[in-house]
């Protein structure tokens, strides 16, 4: 019977998600239409008006916009985002053959590993360091250990990312030489990164962690089992925890999509072969079926993101996955 | 058994001792050049700007080549030339040499290879330094004739940005051709790793490890090329050791150098310049004014620009190549700042009854540092002379169309951007600039096309007079302001020799690491 409600429900959750995705993606189709001429891009200068018709009718962006839209959808649907005519590949018209193209799919999927290992790196070292900072501050309100948690963890949300990183290159790699100032290939490559992005989400699920805490270790309960001489450390880290654990998850949820985004970013500086770094290079050069790719697959791991925190509600509060 | 498999390691190891390589190459490790950008494609046609492919010229070689020192135009590939007919020109190859795949070096792979570079339906981007319409086909085994469409006295310089590569590839796989880079060059290509480096291994077989006038010496085993777009970053990991060269730093950068022992930065003028281009024709009729015109080139303060805001730049005399170059005019100057005259012909303009245009100013994102802040600038100055201006900082996809449209017929439009002229010819850069039917001109006079033309069909002394004088002349014209001649700055250890032109080839054999 609940594996049932379990299964409607999640059947539902991702119905929503397909349907956000569709809705996302279209605006995503729409508004790369705005940014200039693919085709044009793609010829350059010395292209005249017929090479760049003949792009755009090899492209479909002579189509009416809804025959586009139409196609965007269904390949969206059957996992071809189309083909990029500039990334590797830039002789684009070789008239009256079948121009060279490469599936736009397929080059984003490669990147993305290395997106997976520097979130999956960076939301565990987040979680590791946060979450016993927080508890640590809640039970200790109003100390000097609590001042400093909640100091280093407003510094955590303050601090811009793109500067903190490039501290960290100068300080760790060219001061201390400790570790390698960017690039990808052994686990000290990733240390940089991870630290840089994974400033924010410290600080945050600090904060939450701290508050929820503190909330929760002053219901009755909690006195209760004080009153039964049961040590705080205890009572803590297994009652008051489990109970404050939803809004935690929430924000390591809410912090993991931030990191998805943030990437963008931190492997731009870093040189990290990941799907952010691609991102950012499709969009340089117009490339607008790179472009939707890239942007597909971040929203596809937003949205996969969401699915796991909500199975991890229905396991931490059963009566999430009733409606209640 | 052991004991013989150990004497025929040993005796292989003895044997090849003894033979040993023809040439003993390297011994200098891996050469780590960390660039801003990663190549788009590994296409010799890429190979005519640096910036395109860095490091690529390592493993493509071509006809000819430039002196780093006195930019003259100096054998590669080809060992002579010689101008047959007003439009045909004969190259003779050099013997011997054989592409990394093992195919020959001969007249007919590099007539495919010219004509695959600047075929109209690859509409590569090297068409844009062609000049006329070029060809070529084999004459025999040694000889290539290139053909161009009118006379070009400027082929043997022009050609050297020609790249060849493996005729073989192009007829059999051309689709590799732009991944997998075939040439003849001191580097053979290994690896690109998308997204992260390419790699290259120091090519034994090289035809300048025993030619006499070979342009260098393999000191390094490998190559490798990886990019970052911070600058930061890219000092970074000269500081940290991690690369040898990192490119175009910022003057910033290179002052925080100064006090470092064992790092420093090499700075150098380029062939690319800073210009800034007023529309001549179209939107409103006080746009080909001289007098105009000359409010708004004395209107900007060009030197306080360059110094204040471009940061690694060069001044340039009043016209856009340094005086290296064909056509170079010595007797003119930098359009003087005087805010004053500019605002005494605004007035006077007005006073007639003269509706004074709405100037935009447009640049594009990225195409060199605080050209933003340069544009405000500008736009401030005029605005204070009584010319009322916008600014922007335009996307490529917004700005690369306009800049190649013919003058826009609503509005009175100029830019800030940078420009090349890697041939150090006036007469490159007029017919981009200033012709009728130039890709980016909006100046148009064919009374100056056909003195340009005339002057682009001769050699020698006579082109450099009948040049400087259409420079003189596109100066006196208020044509277009240049603002300065970009330098390039890259970090490199201290140790690390390096001999480079104004075109910043990284070109590991003219280095050596002590």
């Amino acid at each position: 019977m609940i594996s049932a409600i379990t299964g409607g429900y999640f059947a539902r959750r991702l119905l929503t998600s397909i349907i956000m995705l569709v809705l996302v993606m279209s605006v995503v189709f729409f508004a790369d239409r705005q940014i200039g001429d693919p085709a044009r891009m793609v010829l350059g200068t010395t292209a005249t008006e017929d090479d760049v018709r003949e792009l755009r009718e090899r492209m479909g962006l002579e189509d009416p916009m809804w025959v586009q839209y139409q196609r965007f959808i269904v390949g969206m649907a059957s996992g071809d985002m189309g083909d990029t005519f500039r990334y590797g590949i830039s002789k684009p018209l070789n008239h009256g053959e079948i121009p060279d193209s490469r599936k736009t799919l397929p080059i984003a999927m490669d990147r993305l590993p290395p997106t997976l290992l520097l979130g999956g790196a960076t939301i565990l070292f987040s979680v590791i360091v946060a979450l016993p900072l927080g508890i640590y501050a809640a039970v200790r309100p109003r100390t000097f250990g609590d001042r400093m948690v909640n100091v280093l963890s407003l510094a955590g949300v303050s601090i811009v990312e793109y500067w903190f990183a490039l501290i960290l290159i100068l300080l760790f790699a060219v001061q201390l030489d400790w570790l390698p100032t960017s690039g990808y290939g052994t686990a000290a490559h990733v240390v940089l990164p991870a630290l840089a992005l994974s400033l924010r989400p410290i600080g945050r699920i600090t904060q939450i962690a701290r508050s929820s805490m503190l909330d929760e270790l002053a219901k009755p309960y909690i006195t209760a089992a004080r009153g039964r001489g049961i040590p705080l450390r205890k009572i803590a880290s297994v009652h008051a925890l489990k109970n404050a654990a939803i809004p935690i998850v929430t924000t390591i949820g809410d912090e993991t999509i931030n990191v998805v985004t943030g990437v963008i970013i931190i492997e731009t500086v870093f040189g990290w072969p990941g799907i952010g770094a691609l991102t950012v290079e499709a969009l340089a050069i117009r490339d607008v079926p790179l472009i939707e790719a890239t942007i597909f697959l971040l929203v596809l791991m937003v949205l996969a993101i969401n699915l796991i925190v909500d199975l991890i509600y229905t396991v931490l509060n059963p009566r999430v996955r009733f409606g209640a | 058994m052991t004991q013989l498999r150990r004497a025929l390691l040993l005796g292989a190891v003895f044997g090849a001792t003894a033979i040993g390589p023809a040439w003993a190459i390297g011994g200098g490790g891996e050469l780590v050049v960390v660039a801003n950008q990663e190549p788009q494609s590994m296409q010799a046609q890429v190979t005519y700007k640096e910036i395109n492919g860095v490091g690529l010229r390592n493993v493509i070689e071509n006809l000819t080549r430039l002196d780093p020192a006195t930019n003259e135009v100096l054998p590669m590939l080809a060992t002579s030339w010689e101008q047959v007919e007003p439009t045909v020109w004969h190259f003779t190859l050099r013997d011997g040499v054989a592409f990394h795949d093992g195919t020959a070096l001969d007249g007919e792979a590099a007539a495919v290879s010219i004509n695959w570079l600047y075929d109209p339906e690859n509409n590569f981007s090297v068409r844009e330094m062609m000049g006329p319409q070029i060809t070529a086909e084999a004459v025999d085994k040694s000889t290539v004739a290139v053909i161009t469409e009118t006379p070009d006295p400027l082929l043997p310089r022009r050609i050297y940005l020609a790249g060849l590569t493996s005729a073989k590839q192009i007829l059999e796989d051309p689709a590799a051709h732009d991944v997998h880079p075939i040439g003849t060059g001191p580097y053979v290509f290994d690896e690109w790793e998308q997204g992260q480096f390419w790699t290259a291994k120091a090519n034994a077989d090289w035809w300048g490890n025993a030619a006499e006038d070979t342009y260098g010496e393999i000191f390094f085993d490998s190559l490798r090329v990886v990019w970052r777009p911070e600058p930061i970053v890219r000092a970074a990991m000269v500081e940290s050791k991690e690369a040898h060269i990192a490119m175009f730093l910022t003057k910033e950068e290179c002052e925080r150098f100064d006090g470092e022992a064992d790092i420093k930065c090499l700075v150098k003028g380029s062939d690319t310049f800073l210009q800034f281009r007023l529309d001549y024709h179209g939107a409103h009729p006080l746009l080909a004014d001289t007098d105009f015109r000359k409010a708004i080139f004395t209107g900007i303060d060009w030197e306080g620009i360059r110094q204040n805001l471009m940061g690694l730049g060069e001044p340039l005399a009043g016209q856009m190549l340094p005086s290296v170059a064909t056509g170079f005019h010595d007797e003119i100057a930098q359009y003087a700042y005087d805010p004053a005259g500019a605002r005494a012909i605004v007035d006077q303009l007005k006073g007639g009854g003269a509706e004074i245009p709405s100037v935009h100013i447009s640049t594009r994102q990225g195409s060199t540092p605080r050209n933003g802040e340069m544009v405000e600038a500008m736009g401030a100055m005029l605005t204070s002379v009584g010319v009322p201006t916008t600014v922007a900082v335009e996307e490529p996809g917004v700005f690369n169309p306009r800049a190649t449209t013919k003058p826009n017929p609503e509005r009175a439009y100029a830019w800030l951007h940078v420009q090349a002229n890697p041939l150090m010819d006036y007469g490159a850069t007029f017919g981009a600039h200033y012709s009728c039917g130039g890709i980016v001109s909006v100046f148009c006079d064919p009374s100056f096309d056909q003195r340009a033309a005339a002057a682009g069909s001769l050699t020698g002394d006579e082109r450099h007079q009948a040049l400087r004088e259409l420079v003189k002349e596109g100066h006196d014209r208020y044509v277009v302001a240049p603002v300065g001649l970009l330098q390039r700055a890259y970090g490199v250890p201290e140790g690390l020799e390096w001999d480079f032109g104004l075109d910043h080839r990284i070109i590991a054999v003219n280095m050596r690491l002590n």
